[in-house]
């Protein structure tokens, strides 16, 4: 289970890495066109926006599994560590949850709105919002992969 | 009701502060009309912006140049400027979080990258372990004031009268103002434990400050484009990245393309936490508006305070108390849509109103039980959390007086902005 998670962390990082180096190179690209140039890239922000979103959405299932996302620890610090744990499967089971939703709403989002065409890339808006559901299938696999190792470390009597 | 049960509970049970959010979000959309795809709606919304570019772009050009060997060279620059003053080291350490501010911009980074230098070089010269240890925290909290600063831009993008320009030039004073303050602190009230130190003679002083220079340039540039309206924030940004890359691969050539990934990943990582909450907080925001939770609470406020002074010693007591308990940022995109509003009615400047708050929270990162510098400036010193509260109050005291001056005499704040015409 641990060599799962560790091989989808790799690949949240790497997502997410390809997402920021996109932001970069678009947003230095399009500043260069336009001061050396005088000719600015009309397809630059958008990319570079979307590139982010999306950069997000893998980022925050990463952030989740190295446990990096900004929490109000100030009560579960003051638990014993088994509750705690307890609580822990709670929060991934929390997770699961708004992960599916994201997934689900995300959709109806993209279908629903997605039909209008970004004037800089002229592609549908459908490309860009579906990140949002990305995001969430992510952060669904990234749930089960917690609850999974937490509940086999549980099982085995090991600290979760 | 069940909005807020939710949003607490999960908070209580250490759930992220975004997902904490999002789920309070679904609570209120299932008991009311709106459909379950407004949430993503506005969430997509929140982060459908080129501005918003520039916080994942400053966060990885400060990784980048963290990365870049940078440390040693600001920490001799520091050293060539101050070292020689009496408490000398003490004195580096506080320069080095000034000059250090203007290329990572994150508190956290620089305790970590200043701390592991100098909490046991000062124990070296005789300075107790939990001194330096306190003393790099409370000088770190310098580094997101003075521009470039990610909470000034995150302020500017959740607010609609001030801009990022106007607040980067606003952070300056209060920033050096702090600086001083606790130089002063340190060399008249602090018993000097160091060793007498050599001075650096010219030649290793004039290495120390061209070898500095580079490293300095970077905010030099981005503040100077910037300001200048030659660039916007987020292009800046990309040029400081650009200029990070060609530092540490090609002239101090202390980053390798190996470590690269890595960087970009973890640039990435950290951004998004920051933009989740981002986005999830505007999510909500558009709830409350819709509900018109703002106006009530701003009517309900300005039924009992109708003085600025009032308002802004209410604000700094009620931003202390937040940051005990709340990380800076997080603190700041739940409270600045409600407080702001109410502190343009009352006529308080929108800048200097920024610097407060951004001010208030940044001293929450010293402030136990959820200061992360000090558990930061603690995991390097393990001196153990005790002794690091004693030690850091007298400094947290220090910092406490300059919000005071800082609040009360708004034309520390507002000269630099209004001298540029902003």
């Amino acid at each position: 289970m641990q060599r799962t998670e560790n091989a989808y962390k790799r690949l949240l990082a790497g997502l997410s890495g390809l997402s920021i180096l996109i932001v970069f190179g678009v947003v230095f690209a399009g500043s260069v066109s336009r001061y050396l140039f005088s000719s600015p890239l009309q397809w630059s922000e958008e990319i570079a926006k979307y590139a982010m979103i999306y950069g997000c959405m893998f980022g925050v299932a990463y952030a989740y599994l190295q446990g990096t996302q900004i929490t109000f620890s100030i009560v579960v610090d003051t638990i014993p560590a088994r509750i705690r744990r307890k609580l822990a499967i709670i929060v991934d089971a929390a997770t699961l949850v708004l992960g599916g939703i994201l997934a689900y709403a995300g959709y109806v989002f993209a279908a629903k709105r997605g039909g209008i065409v970004a004037s800089g890339i002229g592609i549908q808006m459908y490309w860009a919002q579906i990140a949002i559901t990305v995001g969430g299938v992510c952060l669904v696999i990234a749930a089960i992969l917690r609850l999974a190792s937490c509940l086999n470390k549980n099982s085995t009597g090991g600290e979760a | 009701m069940i909005t807020g049960v939710t949003l607490l509970a999960l908070l209580a049970i250490g759930a992220p502060v975004a997902f904490a959010i999002a789920l309070g979000i679904v609570a209120y959309i299932s008991t009311g009309t709106f459909g379950i795809d407004l949430l993503p709606q506005r969430i997509f919304a929140g982060m459908d912006s080129f501005t918003i570019l520039a916080i994942p772009l400053f966060v990885l050009a400060g990784e980048l140049m963290n990365a870049s060997g940078i440390t040693s060279r600001v920490i001799n620059l520091a050293n060539a400027l101050v070292g020689h003053a009496k408490a000398g080291l003490a004195q580096v350490n506080i320069w080095s979080s000034v000059i250090f501010a203007g290329l990572s911009g994150s508190a956290v980074a620089d305790t970590s990258a200043i701390g592991r230098i100098f909490i046991p070089s000062m124990e070296k010269e005789g300075y107790p372990r939990d001194f330096a240890a306190a003393l790099t925290a409370a000088s770190s909290v310098i580094g997101p004031i003075i521009p470039p600063s990610i909470p000034v831009i995150i302020y500017a993008l959740i607010t609609t009268n001030v801009s990022v320009p106007a607040l980067f030039l606003a952070g300056i004073v209060p920033g050096v103002l702090l600086a001083i303050a606790l130089s002063v602190y340190v060399r008249f009230f602090v018993k000097n434990h160091a060793k007498p130190r050599e001075r650096m003679n010219m030649g290793e002083k004039i290495k120390a400050v061209w070898n500095g220079l580079i490293p300095l340039f970077m905010p030099v540039f981005v503040i100077g484009s910037i300001l200048a309206g030659i660039v916007t924030p987020t292009e800046a940004a990309s040029f400081a990245v650009f200029y990070a890359l060609v530092v540490g691969l090609f002239v101090f050539r202390e980053l390798k393309p190996g470590d690269l990934p890595a960087i970009f990943a973890g640039a990435m990582r950290d951004s998004s936490s920051i933009l989740i909450i981002m986005a999830t907080v505007a999510a909500a925001n558009w709830f409350m508006t819709f509900a018109g939770i703002p106006q009530t609470v701003s009517k309900f406020v300005l039924g009992y305070v109708d003085s600025p002074v009032t308002f802004l010693i209410l604000i700094n007591l009620m931003l202390l108390a937040v940051g005990l308990v709340l990380e800076g940022i997080a603190a700041m995109l739940v409270l600045v849509p409600i407080l702001h509003p109410i502190a343009i009615s009352l006529g308080i400047d929108p800048t200097h109103f920024g610097i407060i708050v951004i001010f208030n929270l940044m001293i929450g990162l010293i402030t136990p039980p959820m200061g992360l510098c000090l558990f930061v400036a603690d995991a390097i010193a393990g001196v153990g959390m005790a002794r690091m509260i004693r030690a850091i109050m007298p400094f947290f005291i220090v910092e406490l007086a300059v919000l005071l001056i800082i609040t009360f005499v708004p034309g520390i704040v507002t000269f630099l902005p209004d001298l540029f015409g902003f």
